[in-house]
């Protein structure tokens, strides 16, 4: 039995360095993505047999399933756009003269935007002064880990929920700001969502395939962000299933979310917003980032609940943010859609 | 080793069976549409006889719910793009083949 | 019995490796997603079988989402090709 498991392993590495390997060299980006969803997929069953099932639910659900559709929508639109702009100009005989973020309106700025953004770096710069005189918490975690009543200290009994939420809470506060800001930035170079969106039908057994499968991915998501507190898990897996469906939605003609509603902003920072009021509410009874001991179960769910509902909601507005239902005429007539930008890009939250 | 074992040995290798078919399809089919005929017909067969092979071994009826809700996604989902891939590649004019004569 | 499970694991892991044949050899774009479809099929039964194999129960969880997710980069692919100038 031992000589098959090391057989499996051996294919396994094998065939994963392969494929690093041709994601590298392949001959166009198009290969490159099937090759790295294959990775994807691999690498899961690789956690698998290194007992990491966290990790392999992570890997199942971003790396072999939204990765590939973000950048296979991600590769689409950087041909589109550059075709759109051959087409400009070789309509017009010229480069289009304002380049599309100059035409990004400016109103929703309040005047005190820039102090406050100024005031908070030099508050992050403060407080990483004062964390170099004296250290906030423990930083290590093994020697809690390792006795079994370290991990009921921690309020879960899934070991790697303790670690993220509880021991090592900072990193992933920390990984949800990083989050957010690449949101930010994408939204920032989003050129395509000022673009009229030319809709073509989905084919009707896109819509029933979505209409079976969205509730059911909801329902696993639940499941899994439930089933994180006391096995394999959590807030990141259930929030790559949800925002699966939203995917999902916009590719069976749903419209991207806008960033201009306010409900959708609220979604997107509100898991942040409860992190760091648990973690400042922390403070109040002992250091920042810490949990009462006999809520931490509760409060540790509380926080994924509400971080799986912002992680989801950034991650559909990746997708969306470049979404647009090709068909193959887009590009011919995309010199008209250009030069008439929706003015209001209002949509629905999906 | 029971009668219950011997079915489902048999079973698991009569799934590998479809899924070598499916594979050996896919590298040897003369073009997508063929292929995708040999991929989502063969594989889904092939995961079917599996998991009704480790359904035979498995101790609670929740194994055996799990184990059929992988194979009803999986069809649900290879047919669904089956369908779509058939249908982007007509429309991008790739013609189907035919046996030269 | 468990020797047989891990057989068959193995035996898929080895189509999964064949199908990156197809993946390098395409020609077109919709046979190279044909190889990720193989993947998400023969990936779900490798993990079920691993499941039953190794005893560990929360395999079939990674294989249920890993089912979910199957569809979706092929779906989101067909909405987005042919792209107006690459065929491929």
């Amino acid at each position: 039995m031992t000589g098959i498991l090391e057989l499996f392993d051996a294919t396994l590495a094998l065939t994963l360095v392969g494929i690093a390997v041709g994601v590298l060299f392949a001959r166009d980006l198009f290969q490159s993505i099937v090759l790295f969803i294959a990775f994807g997929l691999l690498l899961a069953i690789a956690w698998c047999r290194l007992q990491a099932v966290d990790l392999a639910l992570a890997e199942a659900a971003i790396g072999a399933g939204l990765t590939g559709a973000l950048f296979l929508n991600a590769l689409a639109s950087t041909k589109q756009n550059s075709d759109d702009r051959d087409t400009l100009n070789q309509q017009t005989g010229h480069r289009p003269s304002k380049p599309a973020l100059e035409r990004l309106p400016a109103r929703g700025i309040p005047r005190w935007a820039a102090p406050l953004t100024f005031l908070l770096a030099v508050g992050l710069v403060a407080a990483w002064l004062i964390s170099i005189v004296a250290p906030l918490a423990n930083p290590s975690v093994a020697p809690q880990i390792a006795e079994d009543k370290g991990i009921i200290q921690g309020g879960v009994t899934n070991p790697v929920t303790a670690v993220l939420l509880n021991f090592r809470a900072h990193d992933t506060l920390l990984e949800v700001v990083v989050l957010l800001v690449a949101v930010l930035a994408t939204l920032a170079f989003a050129v395509s969502t000022e673009r009229e969106r030319s809709a073509s039908p989905a084919s009707p057994v896109l819509a029933s395939f979505v209409a079976l499968i969205v509730p059911l991915m909801v329902l696993v998501a639940a499941y899994v962000l439930w089933i994180g507190t006391k096995a394999p898990g959590g807030a990141f897996q259930a929030a790559a299933l949800l925002a699966a469906t939203g995917v999902l939605i916009m590719v069976a003609g749903g419209r991207p979310p806008s960033c201009a509603l306010l409900r959708w902003r609220i979604v997107l920072v509100v898991g942040l917003a409860t992190f760091l009021a648990v973690a400042l509410g922390g403070m109040l009874g002992g250091r920042f980032l810490e949990y009462p001991p006999s809520w931490a179960g509760g409060l540790i769910l509380l926080i994924e609940a509400t971080l799986t509902v912002s992680i989801a909601g950034i991650l559909i507005t990746l997708f969306g943010a470049t979404w647009s239902a090709g068909d193959p005429g887009a590009a011919s007539h995309a010199g008209d859609t250009l030069a008439t930008p929706t003015t209001d890009p209002s949509g629905n939250t999906p | 080793m029971t009668i219950v074992d011997w079915f489902s040995c048999g079973s698991l290798l009569f799934g590998a069976f479809f899924f070598l078919a499916g594979t050996v399809g896919m590298l040897r089919f003369p073009d997508v549409f063929t292929r995708l005929h040999a991929l989502t017909k063969a594989d889904n067969l092939g995961l079917g006889l599996v998991v009704f092979g480790l359904a035979l071994q498995a101790d609670t009826w929740v194994v055996v719910a799990r184990l059929f809700l992988v194979w009803g996604l999986i069809m649900l989902a290879s047919t669904t793009c089956c369908h779509l891939v058939a249908q982007a590649a007509l429309r991008a004019g790739i013609s189907p083949w035919r046996s030269p004569k | 019995m468990n020797e047989l499970v891990l057989c068959v694991a193995l035996f898929l892991l080895l189509n999964v490796a064949a199908g990156l044949i197809r993946v390098w050899l395409g020609p077109t774009a919709p046979d190279r997603m044909l190889a990720a479809m193989l993947f998400g099929t023969t990936g779900a039964a490798i993990l079920l079988l691993l499941a039953e194999g190794l005893s560990m129960p929360s395999l079939r969880d990674v294989a249920i989402v890993a089912a979910l997710l199957a569809s979706i980069s092929t779906v989101v692919f067909v909405r987005r090709w042919p792209i107006s100038s690459s065929q491929d």
